[in-house]
């Protein structure tokens, strides 16, 4: 019955907890308090914070770095509105005679997304890269730099921005001339200028003309990164097949929807055309498992050959991020457990002279969220350090396989990939939880105490 | 002393039950890392009898057409075989270079590359092995630059050791040898590979390898191949250079002497790469450096937030009973006594914890929860699979490196207790 009576008064605490904790601060008064306490006990405080911090110091280096993964980031500012097709298997229908999986066949891409009339463009892009290097002038040694193969609408669908002269022209990418998009940083390593337009660079012993100048992406932009771009009609492998029904190659395809909005409605074409495109394929069948893949969905895919559970993916994720929660919540529990009993005295008083039981948890959970705001605050400064600290590997958190950058490639981090808006409210959000769920349990219970047994209580 | 703790603990139910809830938790959670731990640090400790140190693989790549110097001419047959020949022999001659091996590609170590094969033994087809097949081409001596062994490490080998003349013979690794003949003699004897269509002989017993250094050994199959124009340029050359020189100035060297002689036909000097490097780039690609970096970090996050709860709650404990500690030390007790006290107080409740989490990890064994256990064939003689053994082992190895982490959060706020005049201590009271 007391454990009834208990539970109403808890949830009317909780519906009334924000009035009351906004009343708290208004008045200033628990804001006041919570900072004597503060500068009262330093040690425990400090100890408070800095646990505080260090569960927020961890959960933002993940979230930044799904961040900087999800998020429309430059040259990849088209996330939102894309669909990725990257790999496709294909099998017969009897079940007998084996299946084959590996990217797409240029042909396949052309039939099946190329003639989309919903989206607004779509680009292949040679799937693998192998080791290439590019013979300075005037140097014996070469210099290793990373090559994409790709074509003219590549240019609409992830905007660069050119610092200096444009993208190849689609006569000369029809043609296979061998001109070269280069990178900002690449151009200066070169010529010592991005003025560079129409100069010849030698990439494995073939010669190419710059045709354009593009600001560099970061090497967290794993889909778009490169120091060169080239024309992928140049690589005999581009009509490569691979597998019986001619289906199966070396490509990716990426399609640009007019509008986040419009996702939907190209994702049912690209799934019709493929149904179509099957039923010209006689004994075999095609299946891309799913796909066509939203950006965010795409970094969780890691096999061509099985469709991954989206939601099981992210309960997943969820599950680690509440653990990760948990843990120093838990001990903070604990902690304010502690603080809160040397404090029954004062509890006892202030219920004694009639305060209601709300208006105590109210402070209690005011009080300690300028203890996590603290905390926050700390661990949203600590978890940039550790990003910058650890560029070069932070960003293979959560991968299964690693790209191995060529020697001497860094992670680049833009401020804008760390300092914006949602990094912040991701952090305040997580503040608010971390406090609800370090604070809640205790304060409930002492602001529930017999009031007799809390004026008895020594300090 | 036991006894007055337990009784101090359970009078401060509350606050303890919250350290116990997070000790169990962190518990259960540093257990599965020190478990994966515990594999690996296993594995790493099995010896892997080839040596990788001072190897390095020396990569081609050929004109394209469009260069002026590309000759359509070298570009096959004859010219082709004879180009890389004389490629080989410039590099054979050298001097800091102490052998040269041809292998296909995938079979040069640390690679990643893994091409499966199975034989049967001749004599008793019920016994089946599969594992890597490298081939090697047996004028060159792959078993020299990667530092083969017989006799468990003791005897160096060299390619030449065994009998090629024969193009179906066949060198295995001692693993494999124990298993298709358990009685011992393998040389010489019989095996037919999968098929049951093609026979091979024996030629000789080698070491055991590891694919990777935080693997078990693997079966291993060595088989021989002759390099000619139609699969060159899907071999890989390698080559182990001399102990004396640091391999740092004898890639710079390698590169700057035969940039111009390895200009060769079509072929040119492309890259040297040490053997080491690709290792820690396979590793690193696979994931594993990954892997192995994500759980040191949440095992040490897991541990401060062990170290920031006890000893917060501590501080506050210690803070709270000033006048115990007062009397007891009116009483007589030194500051080791009171110390203690606060110490195996900690120590008690990390226990506590650990019965409710090792029921808890039991369950996540039993459900196959365990990455690292999932093999069909558990193998006795290695102890990770010993699952009761090794669940024993874990457990005790996390409950010591726990207590460690308890006895430095304590540690502090005890000997700030026990240092304090008993007069003062006892003023509280």
């Amino acid at each position: 019955m007391k454990n009834k009576k208990n539970l109403v008064s808890l949830t009317n605490a909780l519906k009334q907890l924000p009035s009351l904790v906004g009343r708290g601060w208004g008045r200033g008064l628990h804001f006041k308090q919570a900072w004597n306490l503060i500068k009262q006990e330093k040690l425990f405080s400090s100890i408070y914070i800095i646990g505080t911090g260090l569960s927020i110091t961890i959960v933002m280096v993940l979230s930044i770095v799904f961040y900087i993964k999800i998020a429309n980031i430059y040259p990849e500012t088209n996330r939102d509105r894309m669909l990725i097709v990257d790999s496709g298997v294909e099998k017969f229908k009897n079940d007998e005679g084996g299946w084959w999986s590996s990217s797409l066949s240029l042909s396949v891409i052309e039939t099946c997304f190329q003639s989309l009339e919903s989206a607004e463009a779509v680009t292949a892009l040679f799937g693998e890269s192998k080791e290439n290097y590019v013979q300075p002038d005037g140097s014996k040694e070469q210099l290793p730099v990373t090559v994409k193969q790709v074509d003219t609408k590549f240019w609409t669908v992830f905007p660069f921005r050119f610092v200096s002269g444009k993208p190849f022209t689609d006569a000369d990418f029809q043609s296979g001339i061998s001109v070269a998009v280069v990178a900002e940083s690449l151009a200066k390593r070169l010529f010592g200028t991005t003025e560079v337009i129409g100069k010849q660079i030698s990439l494995d012993f073939r010669s190419f003309r710059v045709c354009g100048v593009v600001k560099d992406a970061s090497y967290a932009m794993q889909r778009t990164y490169a120091q060169l771009w080239i024309p992928y009609t140049l690589n005999p492998q581009h009509k490569e097949i691979f597998g019986n029904g001619g289906s199966l190659g070396q490509m990716q395809a990426y399609i640009l929807a007019p509008s986040t909005s419009d996702v939907e409605r190209v994702r049912q074409e690209v799934i019709e055309n493929i149904n179509r495109y099957n039923q010209t394929l006689g004994d075999l069948e095609f299946t891309v498992n799913g796909q066509p893949d939203r950006h965010w969905q795409s970094v969780f895919r890691y096999w061509a050959t099985d469709t991954p559970n989206f939601n099981k993916i992210l309960l997943q994720y969820g599950f680690v991020f509440f653990i990760l929660l948990l843990i120093p919540a838990v001990s903070l529990s604990g902690m304010t457990d502690s603080r809160m009993e040397r404090r029954m005295a004062e509890m006892g008083v202030r219920r004694a002279f009639g305060a209601p039981i709300h208006n105590l948890m109210g402070q209690i959970i005011s009080e300690n969220f300028l203890f996590t705001v603290l905390g926050g605050l700390i661990g949203l400064l600590s978890s940039y350090l550790l990003i910058l600290l650890g560029r070069n590997s932070v960003m293979q958190l959560g991968n299964t396989f690693i790209d191995i950058p060529p020697e001497g490639t860094e992670v680049v981090l833009s401020p804008s990939m760390l300092l914006n808006l949602p990094v912040f409210a991701i952090a305040l959000g997580i503040c608010f939880f971390l406090n609800l769920l370090s604070a809640l349990i205790p304060a409930w219970q002492y602001s529930h105490r017999e009031i007799i047994h809390s004026l008895n209580a020594k300090s | 002393m036991l006894k007055s703790i337990f009784t101090q603990i359970l009078n401060r139910k509350r606050s303890n039950s919250w350290i116990v809830a997070e000790l169990s938790l962190v518990f259960i959670l540093a257990w599965n890392i020190t478990d994966y731990f515990f594999v690996i640090g296993y594995n790493y400790s099995i010896p892997n009898y080839r040596d990788i140190r001072h190897t390095w693989q020396v990569n081609l790549a050929e004109y394209p057409d469009v260069h002026p110097l590309y000759r359509s001419e070298e570009n096959a047959g004859k010219a082709l075989e004879a180009n890389f020949s004389r490629i080989l022999q410039t590099i054979r001659n050298y001097p800091d270079i102490e052998a040269i091996s041809i292998s296909e590609r995938g079979s040069e170590p640390g690679s990643g590359g893994y091409h499966v094969r199975g034989f049967y033994s001749l004599n008793d087809t019920s016994h089946y092995e599969n594992g890597q097949a490298i081939r090697l081409d047996p004028q060159s001596d792959f078993f020299r630059v990667f530092g083969y062994t017989t006799n468990n490490g003791k005897t160096p080998v060299s390619t030449s050791d065994f009998d090629w003349s024969n193009p179906n013979g066949i060198v295995i690794g001692h693993s494999v040898a124990k298993r298709l003949f358990p009685d011992g003699l393998a040389t010489g004897k019989e095996l037919t590979d999968g098929n049951k269509t093609q026979n091979y002989v024996v030629l000789g017993i080698v070491d055991d390898i590891k694919r990777f250094d935080y693997e078990r050994t693997q079966n291993t199959f060595y088989l021989a191949f002759r390099c000619d124009s139609s699969n060159l340029r899907n071999v890989k050359i390698s080559i182990r250079s001399k102990t004396s020189i640091p391999d740092a100035s004898f890639k710079e060297a390698f590169k700057k002497e035969m940039t111009n002689s390895l200009q060769i036909g079509n072929f040119y000097l492309k890259s040297i790469v040490s053997y080491g490097k690709i290792a820690t780039d396979t590793k690193n690609s696979f994931g594993m450096t990954n892997e192995i970096r994500q759980r040191t970090y949440l095992m040490i996050f897991f541990l401060l937030n062990i170290l920031l709860c006890v000893m917060g709650t501590f501080w506050y404990r210690i803070h709270t009973r000033r006048e115990e500690t007062g009397i007891r030390k009116a009483m007589g007790s030194t500051n080791r006594n009171i110390r203690n006290i606060f110490l195996i107080e900690g120590l008690c409740l990390l226990t506590i914890a650990m019965l409710p989490a090792m029921i808890v990890e039991a369950n996540l064994v039993y459900a196959g929860l365990i990455e690292t256990l999932g093999r069909e064939n558990l193998d006795t003689t290695y102890l990770p699979d010993r699952i009761f053994l090794r669940f024993l082992i874990t457990n005790g190895i996390t409950w010591v490196i726990m207590s460690a982490v308890i006895i430095a959060a304590i540690w502090l706020p005890a000997r700030k207790a026990a240092a304090m005049p008993p007069a003062e201590a006892l003023h509280y009271e």
